[in-house]
């Protein structure tokens, strides 16, 4: 039977005017916290007639999932099923055959590789914080305003990915080179003596990943914030709370899920992206996929190339689960669901 | 257009049972409807088969509005009649043409993009198109993407002719992905020089390009005479070489061992002294890159090749050419037919078509890739940029292959770890 | 928010999305200038002025057959898209069910992996089954880049809506799909909206799959940009990106004057 048809937030509903700011976050996820427990069988909205009775409501999701499921069942599960058996066949240089584990066993024994996984994993978080912190504001400000001219400044949000990714790079080289626009224009601000080296290291593709990956952040999180209901905000301020504490304590946790979601795609996005690294890092930033390219195109190794992609896909599979739960305990509980 | 308008016949081929349930008649019906609303776009015209090649005019290979890569065997394809064997029938279709009919047949090879894709397009596969009637679509793939892309369609081949500069073409013989060539169907591959000729015929070379330095003139004095002036003190900071992906860089390794007492069959001086100056050098991964930090000033010296010096310098940057006085490693472009290929013997004419010195000329004019055929006439500055002379070809050193891909694994590894550092 | 016009908090806010923009456009603006100087390699500020870039360009018909071939592609994948992630969005959400966190991962995996890794299996895949290049290949390829996206920007938004008030259009007897479709539909479209645009626009602009999978005869804009772009950046290519910001600002300004499209969600 579906439990999950617990009331979400009244927000919309219930007048929350004789609470202040942080009360109204707490009751909220009370009140929803509540709602779990109190209505577990609560009838499902789509379940009944999808179902057909509500004996075979638990049918419902997957009705709703099966082309989604069958598309990743023959496009997705089927072929990368294909590699992870790679992933356990000997070195092609080997004369050896049969399974074996030598490719998870150097990938683990070796810092280099490992360097590589954590070198990719700092870089996805840092792509990550960069684009929340700078994209909540972006689309706090983006739903709250009135104009005629959001539109237009909603769509400057998502040029660019209007630009090929490999045009796009080229850009940011002429920025970050040495002798490039960011570099002059700092050092004839006098902020630094000497060129900072921006092309060719990490920061350089932490910067250029940032910024395409930042429309993903933002209008995930503007399509959340938008949904929530502002007369919440002003009982907060009427009440004294700050600006500042009412977004902190009560947007901010309504919105929990949009962080959720735009942090776990920017983070995937970033750790997976290939030609902003390999055009702006170069060989000198070694990424997960930069060494999967290199096994799989330069080096025909598929054994080890499988091999990258099988721990990469588990590691940050774990890492995205753990975070949900973070996120699940920080924000408006019901409102969070997991990976 | 005519390559949309082609596609609805591929569409409903591919649609037999294909997911029908997921992709369904929408997606065709409106792919169709695209093909008819493209249909009045202007496509190119229908190729003849009596067409004598055109001679191609000397443009700058970016000048101008260039021919589509979409090849546009539309109108033509339908009533053309596949002839049972091409090779027994027809008289000669030009004069210089391979002498068969290849009206109606379709071919598609891979090309390296950029303007050297362009310019092939221009005057191998058009003219080749014209002078047979075969229509040939050309892919965009370095040699390594081919590579990987043949290995992962083994057997079942959507290309024919498969074109690598990285020494892949061994690999691709060995694993099976390419056929050995039939000589009789390509008689031009007696003409090559007798040291690029590939003696077990499983590949033909096409053309010849020479690795040495490019500098610029106005900031490296006196100008590299040797590969040991990328260790002088007054180019350090300034110097940029490619990463061991790119062949250029591979080979720039094995030079580097090689000036060092070393060689492809002991690489330990070549890291040794790459070591040494890639801590202030910058290491790049694509061709793309090499106008783009000459242009930035910074750059001053990096191992490539004249046709990149070519080039660079056509964009207006006072870049030159240098050949080393220890030699000059030569890259080789070369043409393989793929194993399983259903279009066997345009493949064949195609690459026959290719060795024709005229087209060998014209290829050196445009690009700056040596000709590999004797006889091929050059112009003076061209002949002046690319190794021409039977002296020139033979100082161009061959480097071994063999022990360059055997040993690729393992370098590649060191190579991340000692040069290529963070 | 009910603060006035030049409260500090306003102010900071505005600043912060300044910067946001700064930082979101400063590529775009090195190639949008790079396209209109006269040098043949990328430079800023650009040097000299011309528009033979421009000119070359829309003399391109590779470069318009792509685009064409792209448009199509990305409408089919983004619609195709918000379907199939719509619905599991909803299942997701609404209902508990065994393997939920499994799905879940299952769904965003496709992100996870380099697309080349996608593509490299998908072409095993589709070579020993026979399947031939083909758009709808492509198409299905694409998909499983594309959904992804949506159900993420779906889960979010559906949260927030308050299934008791489709339960009462229930009440007062409408069909649960009515319900749905009159009462959270309107609700989520923000989501809805943002979804089916990153569907389109990510199917728009890949190119790995494309390099792999797609039709020898009919390659995508992408997939002509790459080859363009092999030996350098050709000021062409900066004008065509350049081209399409401007088709797709145009669009939007052009729809917003007049049908008064105020809200993109």
């Amino acid at each position: 039977m579906d439990r999950a048809m617990e009331p979400r937030d009244r927000a919309g509903v219930s007048p929350l005017s004789s609470f202040d700011g942080g009360q109204t976050a707490e009751v909220l996820d009370r009140s929803s916290a509540d709602g779990h427990q109190s209505l577990p069988t609560a009838p499902p909205v789509t379940g009944d007639e999808a179902g057909g009775s509500p004996g075979t409501a638990w049918l419902t999701p997957w009705v709703l999932m099966l082309p989604a499921l069958l598309l990743f069942f023959l496009l997705f599960v089927l072929p990368q099923a294909r590699l992870l058996g790679y992933s356990f066949e000997p070195d092609p240089q080997s004369a050896a055959t049969g399974l074996t584990l030598e490719n998870y066993g150097r990938l683990f024994g070796d810092m280099h590789y490992l360097g590589i996984l954590g070198r990719t994993l700092w870089m996805g978080l840092l792509v990550t914080v960069i684009t929340l912190v700078l994209g909540y504001p972006m689309a706090y400000w983006l739903a709250r305003l009135e104009t005629r001219w959001k539109t237009v400044l909603l769509v400057l949000t998502i040029f660019p990915l209007l630009t090929s990714a490999v045009v796009r790079s080229f850009g940011w080289m002429v920025l970050l080179y040495r002798t490039g626009v960011v570099n002059q224009s700092l050092q004839r601000l006098g902020i630094v003596d000497a060129p900072l080296p921006l092309m060719y290291t990490l920061s350089g593709v932490v910067i250029a990943l940032a910024e395409v990956l930042m429309p993903f952040m933002v209008l995930t999180l503007y399509g959340v914030i938008r949904g929530i209901d502002r007369n919440l905000e002003e009982a907060a301020m009427d009440l004294g709370a700050g600006p500042l504490s009412t977004i902190y304590r009560v947007t901010l946790p309504l919105s929990a899920g949009g962080v959720l979601a735009g942090s776990l795609l920017v983070f995937s996005l970033a750790i997976s992206s290939f030609v902003t690294p390999s055009l702006v890092g170069g060989p000198r930033v070694q990424l997960m996929a930069t060494a999967i390219q290199e096994q799989t195109v330069s080096l025909l190794n598929w054994q080890f190339a499988a091999t990258l992609s099988a721990v990469l896909l588990a590691v940050v599979l774990v890492l995205a689960l753990a975070y949900s739960r973070l996120v699940e305990r920080s924000g408006d509980r019901s409102a969070v669901v997991p990976v | 257009m005519g390559s949309v308008a082609y596609g609805l016949g591929e569409a409903r081929r591919a649609r037999r049972g294909f997911l029908p349930a997921i992709l369904g008649a929408g997606a065709s019906g409106l792919l169709a409807a695209c093909g008819q609303a493209g249909g009045a776009a202007p496509t190119a015209p229908p190729t003849k088969a009596t067409d004598a090649p055109k001679p191609a005019a000397g443009s700058s290979p970016a000048a101008g509005p260039s021919p589509a890569v979409v090849a546009s065997p539309a109108s033509a394809a339908p009533a053309a009649s596949p002839s049972p064997s091409p090779l027994a029938a027809a008289p000669a279709a030009a004069a210089k043409a391979p002498a068969v009919s290849l009206k109606g047949r379709a071919m598609t090879s891979s090309a390296f993009g950029g303007d050297t894709q362009a310019v092939q397009k221009r005057l191998v596969f058009d003219p080749f198109d014209q002078a047979t009637g075969a229509s040939t679509t050309l892919v965009t793939l370095l040699s390594a993407d081919a590579l990987a892309r043949a290995r992962a369609e083994k057997g079942n081949p959507q290309l024919d002719l498969v074109q690598f500069s990285g020494g892949q073409e061994k690999i691709a013989a060995q694993e099976g992905i390419t056929q050995a060539l039939d000589q009789a169907q390509i008689p031009n591959l007696g003409s090559i020089v007798e040291s690029f000729r590939n003696p077990a015929g499983q590949w033909a070379t096409t053309a010849a390009i020479a690795e040495g330095i490019l500098y610029r003139t106005d900031k490296v004095s006196p100008a590299p005479t040797s590969w040991k002036d990328f260790w002088r003190p007054d180019v350090q900071n300034h110097v940029a070489f490619p990463d061991i992906t790119n062949g250029y860089g591979m080979n720039f390794l094995v030079m580097a061992a090689r000036v060092n007492g070393g060689g492809e069959q002991n690489i330990d001086p070549g890291f040794t002294a790459l070591a040494e100056i890639a801590p202030k050098a910058t290491i790049f991964k694509a061709a793309a890159e090499v106008a783009q930090l000459f242009s930035q000033g910074d750059i001053w010296m990096m191992p490539y090749d004249s046709s990149h010096a070519f080039r660079v310098r056509s964009q207006g940057i006072p870049v030159q050419f240098a050949s080393p006085t220890e030699g000059v490693p030569a890259i080789f472009i070369t043409a393989s037919v793929l194993s399983g290929s259903k279009n066997v013997d345009v493949a064949h004419a195609a690459i026959n078509y290719m060795l024709e010195s005229r087209v060998q000329a014209e290829i050196a004019k445009d690009l700056r890739w040596a000709p590999v055929v004797q006889g091929a006439p050059l112009e003076p500055d061209v002949a002046a940029d690319v190794p021409s002379t039977p002296e020139a070809v033979r100082r161009l050193l061959a480097l071994d292959t063999d022990a360059i891909n055997a040993g690729r694994p393992q370098w590649t590894e060191r190579w991340n770890r000692e040069i290529a550092r963070a | 928010m009910t603060l006035r016009a030049w409260h500090p908090f306003r102010l900071a806010l505005g600043l912060i999305s300044a910067v946001g923009y700064l930082f979101l456009l400063a590529p775009i603006i090195v190639i949008a200038g790079a396209s209109f100087g006269s040098t043949q390699f990328l430079v800023f500020p650009p040097q000299g002025f011309s528009l033979r870039w421009y000119e070359e360009a829309l003399g391109r018909a590779d470069f318009w057959s792509g685009f064409q071939i792209s448009v199509l592609i990305a409408l089919v994948a983004a619609v195709l898209s918000t379907i199939i992630g719509a619905l599991a969005a909803v299942a997701v959400v609404r209902h508990r069910f065994f393997g939920r966190d499994l799905i879940l991962a299952l769904f965003l995996s496709p992100l996870i992996l380099p697309s080349l890794v996608l593509a490299v299996a998908l072409l095993l895949m589709f070579s020993a089954a026979r399947i031939d290049p083909s758009p709808e290949r492509l198409i299905a390829a694409h998909l499983v880049l594309c959904v992804p996206y949506v159900i993420r920007t779906l889960i979010p938004v559906l949260q927030r809506v308050d299934p008791s008030l489709e339960e009462a259009a229930q009440n007062l007897g409408a069909s649960s799909l009515a319900a749905f479709w009159l009462v959270t539909l309107p609700q989520i479209r923000p989501g809805l909206v943002a979804g089916a645009f990153f569907a389109f626009i990510i199917s728009f602009d890949e190119v790995v799959l494309g390099v792999f999978l797609a039709p020898a005869r009919q390659p995508t804009l992408p997939i002509q940009i790459y080859s363009a772009v092999q030996f350098g950046l050709d000021p062409t290519v900066a004008a065509v990106s350049t081209l399409l910001i401007v088709l797709t600002l145009v669009l939007v300004v052009v729809s917003e004057a007049l049908l008064g499209v105020r809200r993109l969600g």
